[in-house]
This record gives structure tokens, sequence and C-alpha cells, in this order.
């Protein structure tokens, strides 16, 4: 039993390792720039969302309204919807408290890593959805603390450290697009978001970025629309040769 | 940054309320099944296409490219396209992200 439990944790180690090396200095800016050790924890430990924190210190500087920062909080987590769209069937199987925390914790890492690593053997998925999901987090959380407790004793000022985020992301969307089979095809599809992308980004980003969203959707949808109609169905959820 | 612990706390309140009921609203809505087995089958295309989009939200002050400035929109740029480039070709975490780090920490703190 702890052999399995070991071996599942050290799976979800290995499959989530980069992430947690990418989320460590990443809350580590968000606590820099918070400066505030309560606020940053509390902020890493509830509510969890990257991009939305960091929005949340400019928003708090600007003594936003709730009204702005609950709109704000949704226009740039509402792709989230579509995350939890695609593991619906498989964190149905999880028991209440899990799947609740499992949800919660379903960040746009998270999502990525899962996306790769998941199988369909319940007997490994359950564990190492949690320890993915635990794992991210509790690195998270350390890292904000960590930021805004350094920032608060050495007085540490980092200009431009935000740029992890971004940094972040283009790693995950190169990973994305090796991982693919089709990588070509995978690489037009990512240049034409891109491109909607920097359409939309012209006026308005934020407005621009749930567009850009219901877009995405619609073309992936599009994509997959093979899907059901007849004997080729889509592809297998763990088609990869070198995933576990 | 002097931070109200009142305004702070509320802006938790509001943004974990918000940010968990996006992410538990499709566990709490039900979808035909040929929806679902669609979305199952684009599990490789839709993060590609939700991390081009991201990508292009984080580096939305580049646009329109006519308006870069030296001092914040280059050092973005610039470092953004050494991170796609080394982890494309190297496909190392550090290296790629740390080494872009590194370079916007430079060009942002020199410029």
């Amino acid at each position: 039993m702890m052999s399995q439990v070991r071996s599942v944790f050290y799976q979800a180690l290995r499959l989530t390792g980069p992430v947690m090396l990418g989320y460590f200095p990443m809350a580590l800016a968000f606590g820099v720039l918070a400066a505030d050790p309560l606020y940053a924890s509390l902020s890493g430990l509830f509510v969890y969302a990257g991009a939305s924190q960091f929005l949340s210190v400019k928003l708090l500087s600007t003594h936003a309204s709730f009204y702005e920062i609950a709109l704000s909080t949704f226009v740039l987590n509402v792709r989230h919807v579509f995350y939890g769209l695609q593991f619906k069937s498989e964190y149905s199987k999880l028991p209440w408290l899990q799947k609740c925390y499992s949800i919660f914790a379903l960040t746009d890492e998270t999502y990525a890593v899962l996306a790769a690593g998941l199988n369909r053997n319940p007997e490994t998925t359950r564990p190492l959805v949690s320890w993915v999901s635990a794992l991210n987090h509790l690195t998270w959380i350390a890292g904000c603390l960590f930021g805004a407790v350094l920032k608060q004793t050495a007085g540490l000022n980092l200009k431009g450290l935000d740029f992890l985020l971004v940094a972040l992301f283009i790693v995950l969307l190169v990973e994305n697009i090796k991982r693919s089979t089709q990588r070509g095809q995978m690489a037009r599809d990512a240049g034409i978001a891109a491109l909607v992308g920097i359409t939309l980004a012209q006026n308005q980003i934020p407005a621009g970025l749930f567009i850009g969203m219901a877009c995405m959707l619609v073309y992936g949808l599009w994509k997959t629309s093979h899907v059901g109609r007849g004997p080729a169905t889509g592809a297998p959820l763990n088609d990869d040769p070198r995933l576990p | 940054m002097n931070i109200d612990l009142y305004q702070a706390l509320i802006c938790v309140l509001v943004m974990t309320a918000v940010t968990f009921a996006i992410r538990a609203l499709p566990f709490l809505v039900r979808l035909p099944p040929g929806l679902t087995a669609r979305l199952q089958a684009g599990q490789d295309l839709f993060p590609a296409l939700f991390m081009s989009l991201l990508v292009i939200y984080c580096l939305g002050p580049l646009f329109p490219l006519s308006r870069l400035t030296l001092e914040a929109e280059w050092p973005l740029l610039l470092s953004s396209l050494v991170v796609f480039v080394v982890h494309w070709f190297s496909g190392r975490l550090l290296l790629s992200m740390g080494g872009g780090v590194v370079l916007h920490l430079i060009l942002m703190n020199l410029l």
C-alpha cells in the first residue's frame, strides 16, 4: 500500500516537477509584489489563480471597486470552464471532498499537466490528480509567503520578475505543440489562436481574451466535429507512448 | 505596497468565490455526451489554443507593434522570443525559463 502511494507520489512529482519549478519563483514574484505576508499567503491559499493574483495587487493599489475585482477575475479565469469540461468524466469518479479540492485547484498549469499525464486506470488516476494538485498548490503558497517575507525583511526589489508568468505560458505552449503527434497542424492552430488574440488585443485586452476563448472553443469543436459521427473517433485520452 | 487589510480580505473573498464558481461550473451543468466526447478528443488542441491566447494576453503591451518602446516592450519581446526558441530547441525548462527571466531582469534594470 505504502509503496503504491510512494510510486504515485513520484509519478506526480515527475509529471508536475517542471510546473513546480516554474511556480515557485512566479509565486515568489507575486509575494514580492504584494509585500504583505498575510495577503500573499491568503491569496495563494484561497484564490490560487496566478494571473488574477498579479492583477489583484494592481487593483488593490488603485483602490478598485469589488465589482471591478469580480469582473476582472471572471474575464481572466473564464477559460477554466473549458478545462473543467474536459475533465468532467475523470473528476466525477473522485470522492466528493477530493473532487471539490481538485476542481478548486484546476489551474492552467495543473490542467496542462493532467491533460498530458492522466491515464484511465482509476487506481492511479485518483491519487495522481490529488498529488499533482496538492504539490502545485503547496509550491504556490510557499512561494507567495516566502516572496512577501523576503520583500519585508530584505527589501527585495526585482523589477521585471513578473515576466515569469509569460515565460511559463510560453513553455507550456511549446510543450503542448511538441507533445502533439501532429506538430505542424498543432503549430498552425496555435498560430491561428495567436492571430485571433493579436487582432482582439489591439483594443481591450480583457474583453479580447474572453472573445478569443469563445472563438477558440468554437474552432476546437469544429476541429473535433468528426468525433462520434462514424468509426473514426477522436484520439484516446492517453495516446502518447512517452507518458506513464 | 501598503494594503488595507479589510480591503485585501474582501478582495481575496471575492476572487476566491468567482474563481471557484468558474472552475466548478462545468461540473454543475449537464452536457450532451457527444459534446463531452468532442472536448475530450481535443485534449491536445484546446490547451495549445488557450495557451496561445494567454501568451498573447500576457504580451498585450506589445500590440500594436508600432508602439514599442525601449524601456518596457522591447525587453518583453526579446525575452519572450528567447524563451520560445531556447525551449523549442533544448526542451530544458531551467535553461529556457531561467535564461529568459534573467535576460528580462537585466534588460528591465539596465535600459
